[in-house]
């Protein structure tokens, strides 16, 4: 039954919805816009034509480092999320199965620490990396990243962990197998959403990180895709619009494609993290 | 022959329910499996957490107590208090603290109405809901720093498409500089961050929404309630908790965003959006002052906890009564 309110809601929600895609839209449509038809002081959206040309200057020309850039955040990240995974594997089943004195205050410990803000740790980060001559190296900020992934993955494994039901191990481990193989063969294969949230949330953050990528480098060599961004907008006349929003649409795509292909996933395991926490 | 079976068959059971059979096959639980395992399973993670954040911490309460000024290598020693002292002192510190108040409590504020009744429009059941449900989460999935320049772009005064937008609709707009005047500059921060934070906002309220039993509704409308009665109450009644609890989170998260506000504007116009951590960052990397920037940063996390303590314990009391 078509009601006033109804055709209300539906074009609230459509204008919301508009005004939230719309600077996604524009960045791509800017990337896609031949140089001369992007500073215009009149009204325009879609040029008179599209044009790869700026994907083609960010990607070849010799200043932007693109590629230097990219393989920059690429080992970082990649090296980020195998140590998060593996640590908060181990350390999420430790602190779900075994039993220590002491569990339950580190899993509170590790709680604390994902409320301390990343600007805080910033400073002494800065001193301490100085002082071990990790400064413009990739393992600074490896390290500096393991802050942002590690505490949540932990807590979201140690979660999931507990929720699985313990006679599953208990029957391997009767039938004489060790710990770890009841670890390996039975609660892994069953606790893979919880993995993959894991996986891909330590990518996202490690990936989009700004704040340590720029703070512990001062070198061009490490700096990563955000930071470069950040430079090439410094650079020049203000801003080279066309190149920056390639750059910018080429640094987000590995992104959005994670999140459309997973976005039921990491909703659960996201939810599960901020209702419990 | 026949009792004497009997008489066995109940003293085996008694056995097996008191003392040796079930010791034994405790051995075999996870129970007791050996706390050894457990710890070096565990090792890596507080080791790493030791090394990258138990360790900074101690080290920052170190800087923030000793004078520490990287221009003056031989200007060193025990400072006590001195630094947080400045703090507390200082114009800046001030003028920032309100800053970060103002742009949290708006955008949150924000966030939290959109995020609403997104998540009631998108709770109806209609085709295509899931593409509008993947169109909202896009802020989300794009970078910090591309929403910063993107953002700039749309905010600056000649060229970019608010203005441009706004003179079309016959408002002579293209002299507006969004980020350049001391009265907008913080109004369009709020708006970019609201814009970023919304999604997170939208999906929770979402899963909260869906915990709603549908009997509710139904027999609210059997006792003649209408849309907006049954909104406020059911709905909006359930999940009161609920955006409590994503409103703090969000709070606590914005208060301590560096990346979008220094991206943006620095701090800038002259020192109309310095918020908290901006100037923790100028202070400690651009003055060098990292005794300083450490104080700060501690006093900033304390009035942090202070206010969340305060909320969590009004919210707590609203639940009560």
């Amino acid at each position: 039954m078509v009601t006033l309110t109804l055709i209300l809601r539906r074009a609230l929600l459509l204008i919301i919805t508009i005004l939230v895609i719309f600077p996604m839209f524009y960045l791509v449509v800017v990337s896609l816009t031949p140089l001369g038809e992007i500073f215009q002081p009149r009204f325009h959206l879609i040029p008179s034509y599209f044009t790869f040309e700026h994907y083609s200057t960010v990607l070849y020309e010799g200043n932007i480092a693109f590629f230097r850039n990219f393989m920059n955040s690429l080992t970082i990240t990649v090296v980020t999320t195998i140590i998060t995974t593996i640590v908060s594997v181990t350390g999420g089943y430790s602190l779900a199965r075994c039993d220590y004195k002491g569990r339950e205050i580190i899993a509170l410990g590790i709680l604390a620490v994902y409320i301390v803000p990343s600007i805080l740790l910033a400073i002494p980060m800065f001193s301490i990396m100085r002082l071990f001559g990790l400064i413009d190296n990739r393992i600074g900020v490896i390290l500096a990243h393991l802050t942002l992934t590690l505490p949540f993955c932990l807590w979201i494994l140690r979660n999931y962990f507990l929720a699985i039901p313990k006679n599953l191990e208990e029957s391997a481990l009767i039938d004489g197998s060790t710990r770890f193989r009841a670890l390996w063969s039975i609660i892994l294969p069953l606790s893979k959403p919880a993995i993959v949230t894991t996986v891909f949330y330590s990518f996202i953050v490690s990936w989009c990180d700004y704040l340590y990528a720029f703070a512990l480098t001062t070198k061009e060599e490490v700096r990563t895709l955000p930071v470069g961004l950040s430079f090439i907008v410094g650079q020049e006349t203000g801003y080279m619009g066309g190149p920056m929003m390639a750059y910018a649409v080429l640094t987000t795509i590995p992104t959005v494609i994670i999140f459309l292909v997973l976005q039921r996933n990491m909703i659960k395991g996201l939810t599960a993290g901020a209702v419990k926490g | 022959m026949f009792e004497n079976a009997v008489l066995k068959g109940e003293d085996l059971m008694q056995h097996i329910s008191s003392g040796k059979l079930m010791q034994w096959r405790k051995t075999f639980s996870i129970e007791n499996s050996s706390a050894r395992f457990g710890l070096v399973l565990l090792s890596p993670s507080i080791i790493i957490l030791g090394l990258v954040i138990i360790y900074p911490i101690l080290e920052m309460l170190k800087i923030a107590v000793t004078k520490n000024n990287l221009l003056k290598i031989n200007d060193k020693g025990f400072a006590g208090i001195d630094n947080f002292i400045w703090v507390l002192g200082n114009g800046s510190f001030w003028n920032a603290m309100l800053n970060t108040l103002i742009l949290t409590v708006f955008s949150v504020f924000i966030q939290i109405i959109l995020g609403l009744l997104l998540a009631v429009f998108l709770t109806e059941n209609f085709k295509g809901r899931g593409i509008f449900r993947s169109m909202i989460i896009l802020p989300w999935a794009v970078p910090t720093v591309v929403t910063a320049y993107v953002w700039v772009w749309l905010y600056l005064p000649k060229y970019g498409f608010v203005n441009l937008f706004l003179e079309e609709l016959g408002f002579h707009a293209s002299n507006i500089v969004w980020l350049g005047e001391p009265k907008l500059a913080l109004l369009s921060l709020i708006v970019t961050h609201a814009w970023k934070g919304l999604p997170i906002v939208f999906l929770v309220l979402l899963a909260d929404l869906q915990t709603i039993p549908n009997e509710l509704y139904e027999a609210a409308k059997v006792d003649g309630a209408n849309g907006w009665q049954s909104f406020r109450y059911i709905t909006f009644g359930s999940i009161k908790s609920g955006i409590a609890l994503i409103a703090l989170l969000r709070a606590i998260w914005t208060f301590n965003w560096f990346d979008m506000v220094w991206l943006m504007t620095a701090g800038g116009p002259g020192e109309s959006t310095m918020t908290l951590p901006v100037l923790i960052y100028k202070i400690g990397f651009n003055s060098y002052r990292l005794d300083r920037a450490a104080a700060l940063s501690l006093v900033m996390f304390a009035i942090l906890m202070i206010f969340g303590s305060i909320y969590v314990r009004a919210n707590a009391q609203a639940e009560r009564s």
